[in-house]
Parts: structure tokens; sequence; C-alpha cells
């Protein structure tokens, strides 16, 4: 453990930190979106994941956390509201059009795959880029706001519900649809990010063993009591269907009319009620994973990660384009075997992805598209 | 060399006042992408050959950043 009892981490030690963390972080991300098609085929079986095995459900649970520690990352790094503003529409919405139309092309047109042909309805990992646009927009009055983490956890954890007196309704309109689902539900990690200063990180990273434990202990215990909760069903939906069908007695008259009916309704309200509960479990687990992820990734260059950390937008706005393709012909007679080809063409395709010509090109792309469109300020 | 460097500061920051004494840490806290584009944009505009990013992250203010890439040269 390298320097114990600092009070604040040099930004050395910080950028190596969060560099190693991005890089793990993308090479998981890339090998989700290697096997993410196939998840629907049935290659871990007929549920599809490998629920009911011990070690895998909590490491299934950690796989949630990807995201959400990216975006935490990128909060982290958004201290300068302002610059974050003024670059939003060069840096996350132009690139967001320019790739968003080259997906829609290569994806329904070359490779064949279903996606809406539609700028709002953003393809694969695209969501990011337009969820950053809109967080990098408003992150400067979310802060001002009194209370404003809580009020946009309040809201990420309701996001999908709305309040339709004098019931909770399902809202279809946040979904995919202009990344809105994902803006709101993911916002509270941004200002975790935010309000993370480096001293935070010191006190994280020095955190006593005992402790360490125990928040493993949590994590497990919480990701077995979710795997007993979610093992029936295949999704959240699914789930309240099957507590609507159960003969539990309580259940039944919840969620009951007078006449002792089930309406679409109440069960909507179900869908609601459990999409809540699911996301405030995931949102401990991310915290917890978070934490160990700091605790023990090192403050030092490590050769290939800190690479793929450093090209980490690159390949992540880019992997897509040869992870899809490529995930749909991996061979998958063992599963064993096909986990392995998983892991080599995921660091494969971040080897060459953060390749210093590749991740220069792709940043200048970026910087000089939004230059060209933007009027020059008067000297 | 000076002027350079604050001016492609100040494009990338899209901020109008960069002094020698600001900090990176707090008084500029750039995200990691416009880092890595002012680590290419000093390279290609300033002829230094190689200005690893790291480098970037091993200095607090400005003026430490001039005196890098001076140094680099």
């Amino acid at each position: 453990m390298q320097d114990t009892g600092v009070k604040k981490l040099a930004r050395l030690q910080e950028y190596y930190l969060l560099t190693n963390i991005k890089g793990i972080l993308t090479l998981l991300i890339v090998c989700y979106h290697l096997v993410s098609l196939r998840l629907n085929s049935g290659v871990f079986g007929s549920t599809e994941l490998p629920m009911g095995i011990l070690p895998v459900t909590p490491l299934f649970m950690a796989g949630f956390a990807l995201v959400p520690m990216f975006i935490m990352i990128t909060g982290y790094y958004s201290k300068n509201t302002e610059s974050c503003r003024t670059n939003a529409f060069s840096t996350a919405l132009i690139p967001y059009i320019i790739l968003q139309v080259i997906s829609m092309v290569f994806f329904g047109l070359i490779v064949n795959q279903k996606v809406a042909f539609n700028l709002f309805m953003p393809c694969f990992q695209l969501w990011y880029l337009l969820s950053l646009y809109f967080w990098h927009m408003t992150l400067k009055d979310v802060v001002r706001i009194k209370g404003g983490f809580w009020i946009m956890l309040a809201a990420s954890l309701l996001v999908g519900v709305t309040l339709s007196f004098p019931f909770f309704t399902f809202d279809e309109g946040v979904g995919v649809y202009m990344s809105l689902f994902h803006t709101v539900a993911f916002y509270p990690f941004l200002l975790i990010g935010y309000y993370t200063t480096p001293e935070r990180l010191a006190k994280i990273k020095n955190i006593k063993l005992i402790y360490v434990i125990l928040l493993i202990v949590v994590f497990v215990i919480i990701s077995l009591a979710f795997e007993y909760w979610m093992i029936a069903s295949e999704n959240i939906s699914g789930y309240s269907q099957l507590l609507l069908k159960s003969d539990n007695d309580y259940i039944q008259y919840l969620f009951s009319d007078a006449n002792g009916q089930v309406t679409g309704l109440n069960s909507r309200i179900l869908v609601s009620v459990v999409g809540v509960i699911y996301r405030l479990v995931n949102y401990i687990c991310v915290i917890i994973v978070a934490v160990l992820a700091v605790r023990f990734i090192p403050m030092k260059k490590i050769p290939f990660i800190t690479k793929v950390g450093n090209g980490s937008l690159t390949v992540y706005c880019l992997h897509a384009f040869i992870a899809i393709p490529l995930g749909m012909i991996l061979p998958m007679g063992n599963i064993w075997v096909y986990m392995l080809l998983v892991a080599i063409c995921a660091v494969a395709i971040s080897w060459l992805l953060s390749l210093n010509a590749i991740n220069k090109s792709y940043t200048k792309f970026i910087f000089f598209t939004g230059d060209k469109l933007m009027k020059k300020k008067d000297k | 060399m000076k002027e350079q460097i604050i001016e492609i500061l100040k494009e990338t920051t899209g901020m109008d006042n960069i002094t020698e004494d600001m900090t990176f840490a707090e008084d500029i806290a750039l995200t990691s992408m416009a880092i890595m584009k002012m680590a290419y944009d000093i390279q290609d505009k300033l002829g230094v050959d190689e200005l690893p990013i790291e480098a970037l992250y091993d200095i607090e203010t400005v003026k430490e950043l001039i005196e890098l890439v001076e140094s680099s040269k």
C-alpha cells in the first residue's frame, strides 16, 4: 500500500488510480459487448446468465457497477462546470450525432442488426455521449441547488415512475429515447464523482482491512439476496408478474381491486415499485464496488491497463463497430473456450483502439469538428 | 512559447483569462479528454516530439507546464 497516511493524493497518483480503474472498466465493457448479442441466444443455458453458481452472482452484480463507476470518474473530472458546459456541444453532442449516424448505417445496413433509424434512439453504447451532453449542460445548475444530490437521487430512483394522482404509474415515455432514463438514473453517480475530492480518495485508499472485509461480506450477502429475489424471473417485469400470480394473500390483497381482481394498473404499480427497490440495491452495490476498486487498484503505471485507461473514451466510443460483429461470429461450442476467446478479443480490441495514432486521431477529430462548427470568439 | 501555450489552454478550456499562477487541480480542472487534446496540440503546434500524458499530471500550475514544454523542446 503506497503512501499510508497521506492526506491528499498527488495529481499523478490520482491520475494513475483513476486511469487504471478506467482501463479495467473499459476492458470489461468491451467484454460485455462481445457477449451482449449472445445473451439472448442461450449461450449461458436456458436462464441466459449463470445464476445459482455461488461466485457468479456477486460478479454479475459487480458487472452492474461498470458504467456507474465510469460516470463517477466523469463527474470527478467535471469540477470546472463552466468549461464542461462550454465544451459540451463540441465534445459530446457533435461526436454523438456523427457516431450515431455512422452506427445506424453500419449496424442497420452492414451488420444487419435491428436498430432504429432515429437520432433520438442511441445505438448501443452511444447513449453515454448523449447523456454526457445533458450532464455537462446541467451540472453547473444542479450543484447550485440546495439538496441537489438528494433530489437527483430521488429522481433517479423514481425514474420511470410518474406521479399520476392518485397512483404511481409506469411512464413508458422514459426509456431509451434521448437517453433520458440513463441521464436521470445515473445522475447521482455523476454527482458522487463531482463531490469526491483527492482528500476523500486518499481516505478511501487507506480504509482499514477490517472494513474492507466487512464491505465484501455485505456485498456478497446483498448479491445473494438479490439472486434469490431475481432468480425466479428473467427481469423485473417478469418477477412482478410472478408475484401477482403467487398464492401470497398479502400481495394479492395489496394489488387487487374491490372485486379481488389484479388490475393492469396495479400490476404496473408493482413493476414500478420493484424497479425502485432494484435500483436502490444496485446503487448500494455500485458504491461498495467503487470503494473496493479505489482501495485495491494501484496508483502506479500498469503497462497495458494504463494505456487503455488513457484511451478509454476512444475505445468506449469505437469498440462496438468491432465488438458487435466479432461477437456474432465467435464459436460458442464450449463455454470456457468461448469466454477465453471473448477475453482475448477484448484485449485485442482495447489495445488496437488505444494506440496513440487512433486515440490522437479520434481526440483531434472531435475537437476539430467542434471547432469548425463553432463561431470563433472575438479577441 | 508562453503565449502559444496559454492560447492553447484558452482554446481547450473555453476560459478567457488564463494566467501562469493558475493551478490545474483547482482553477482549470480539465477533463481527461481535454488534457489529451492539450497535449496533442502542444506537440503539433509547438513542435514538441513527445509529451507524455503522465507528465501533464505531474505538474501543478500553468507556469510549470510552460517550463515542462520548454525543457521538452
